[in-house]
């Protein structure tokens, strides 16, 4: 876990409330949107989220946290979203709705651990050269937009305009393609 | 052997872009058919993708969703205080039924808290406002009387509500009146063929003061019970924007409200059709105990069974709810009790309810029987309701 993380991690456990509140906060509106790609309703979502954040509030002393806050967060939401689909009988064999989900998140640290289905990385190829290098950089070796920026020697609104794009490449594609994309 | 009734979302995401095959269709009504939650679920996809997301994250709605998670941090500890005290409960039954008593002491009272001053909300009442198409208007209330002669037609409002009677429709013109009954005021009307007409609050009726040769046709706006005075010759219909139902002589109740997705016909004698008027190939017909709901957005007819009256019980001084989500109840109860409902918690709104509570009853004695029930906490101050 990263220093700051660790930090406030600590604090939790020793029940401050205004360091908890703080990060209800920050992460609140991210969780609810990278929820709402599964499970598409705001209320469910606001629900899953909330009930995660008592969970973290009352077990923190007992929870074992690795990689960081955010990443157990978004780990944990994506867990009760997919517990909550499989009540539901809806499945996500292709991980599609996973995909969605982390390209709506802004800075998905977590998102590393995934394996990108055969399906997404050819999709990938077919993205414009320069796109295609930053998507990479940014999805598949996890930089922070201002790193690549700076390795790139372009500016930061470069990157986000030029990832933003290619999301929406990707989505469309993925979206126009699922007849083929589901049927390998 | 039987398709398996889990789907992939890739087919839900098909169908929701129009792209499905037959095959895939199948699968996705089978699923459908298994449980309302797939429906819900379904429709909610839909609606993403039409109209996107409905958190905004702004600094407001992180508020309340902070209010919300600390109020539900509250229910938890209640409910996990209630659980221990149960389990004390069951353990002390063995010893001496006595202690069981003590333990109720300690389950959290309703909460209904009332500010010292006098509440401002009443039951509602008979009242309605008579426009005529010329301009004129009249309050009327159950004891005011009025009596007026258009041109043989009769028109008197009495303790029973207003009737029309009389009178030969003059050259083909029809002309019509508007019945509108407030918040807060529920009214009875008897058109020009005997029809009884049972009006709820804030519903408003348009009709002509003596219907035509052929067919008698009104407009609804809100809730009413209808007794349509059989006419073979003069089929009764009524019109709800989009949405009409016709009938020959019937019992069946209309709710209808402008700011409702849906428009719910609940039939109890007779029979009666549904159809759309920019769709006519869409239409239901009832038998009793039978209701048609009309969802707006989807512009569908569903129809199923049902037990009638906790439909129609508001006529006799009831309300009564089956399963229904307090935001519904508060929605009918303002109305009723013409007061404003603020949910402080998105969870309060969907709790659900099944019981019965007076019309007439004071209204800190309805929200009482509604706290007792469920982990809420209902403020009462002034005019208004707040639901945490």
């Amino acid at each position: 876990m990263r220093i700051e993380d660790r930090i406030l991690f600590n604090e939790i456990k020793q029940g401050n409330r205004k360091v908890f509140e703080a990060l209800f906060y920050e992460y609140y509106p991210g969780l609810i949107r990278f929820a709402e790609n599964f499970v598409f309703d705001s209320a469910v979502c606001e629900d899953i989220v909330q009930t995660l954040f008592l969970y973290f509030w009352e077990k923190a002393a007992e929870l074992n946290i690795q990689f960081s806050l955010k990443a157990y967060f978004y780990q944990a939401v994506r867990n009760r979203c997919l517990n909550y689909l499989r009540d539901l009988q809806v499945e996500d064999k292709h991980k599609v709705l996973y995909i969605e989900a982390s390209l709506d998140c802004d800075d998905p640290d977590f998102f590393e651990e995934v394996d990108l289905s055969r399906e997404v990385e050819q999709a990938i190829e077919l993205l414009p050269d320069q796109m295609k290098e930053l998507f990479l950089l940014k999805y598949r070796d996890g930089l922070r937009t201002r790193e690549i920026a700076e390795l790139k020697e372009v500016s930061e609104n470069t990157v986000k305009t030029q990832l933003l794009r290619a999301k929406e490449r990707l989505r469309k594609k993925l979206l126009d393609n699922t007849s083929l994309l589901f049927f390998f | 052997m039987a398709p398996k009734p889990a789907i992939d979302i890739n087919i839900i995401w098909k169908s929701v872009h129009g792209q499905l095959t037959a095959d895939e269709e199948k699968h996705l009504q089978d699923w459908l058919k298994e449980d309302s939650s797939h429906r819900s679920y379904y429709q909610q996809v839909k609606r993403y993708y039409e109209s996107g997301s409905a958190f905004t994250g702004s600094k407001s709605e992180l508020d309340r969703a902070w209010r919300s998670f600390e109020g539900r941090e509250r229910s938890a500890k209640k409910r996990k205080f209630v659980q221990k005290m149960a389990i004390a409960a069951s353990i002390a039954a063995l010893v001496a039924l006595v202690s069981s008593v003590l333990i109720w002491q300690f389950q959290p009272a309703p909460e209904v808290i009332t500010k010292k001053q006098v509440s401002l909300i009443k039951p509602g009442s008979g009242k309605a406002t008579l426009f005529f198409d010329d301009g004129r208007t009249y309050d009327l209330t159950n004891s005011g009387n009025l009596a007026l002669n258009e041109d043989g037609i009769i028109i008197r409002n009495t303790e029973n509500g207003l009737a029309y009677s009389g009178g030969e429709l003059a050259d083909g013109e029809l002309r019509y009146n508007i019945l509108r009954v407030p918040r807060g005021g529920e009214y009875v009307l008897t058109l020009p063929d005997g029809t009884h007409v049972w009006m709820n609050a804030e519903s408003s009726i348009r009709y002509p003061i003596c219907f035509a040769d052929d067919e008698r046709t009104v407009e609804l706006q809100g809730q009413a019970y209808f007794e349509v005075t059989h006419d073979g010759q003069r089929p009764f219909r009524v019109w709800s924007g989009n949405h009409e139902i016709r009938v020959l002589g019937t019992q069946f109740d209309l709710k209808a409200y402008q700011n409702d997705e849906t428009i719910t016909t609940t039939l109890v004698q007779g029979s009666v059709r549904i159809s759309l008027k920019d769709n006519p190939e869409v239409q239901e017909t009832l038998v009793p105990n039978e209701q048609c709901t009309f969802n707006k957005n989807e512009n569908i007819l569903e129809k199923r069974k049902i037990e009638t009256l906790p439909y129609i019980s508001w006529r006799k001084g009831k309300l009564m709810f089956e399963d229904e989500e307090l935001s519904e109840i508060m929605k009918t109860l303002q109305r009723w009790y013409d007061c404003d409902v603020v949910f402080a918690s998105q969870r309060a709104r969907q709790m659900r309810f099944t019981g019965t509570l007076m019309r007439y009853d004071d209204i800190n004695e309805v929200l009482n029987k509604i706290a007792k029930t469920n982990e809420i906490k209902i403020y009462v101050n002034g005019n208004s309701i707040r639901i945490e």
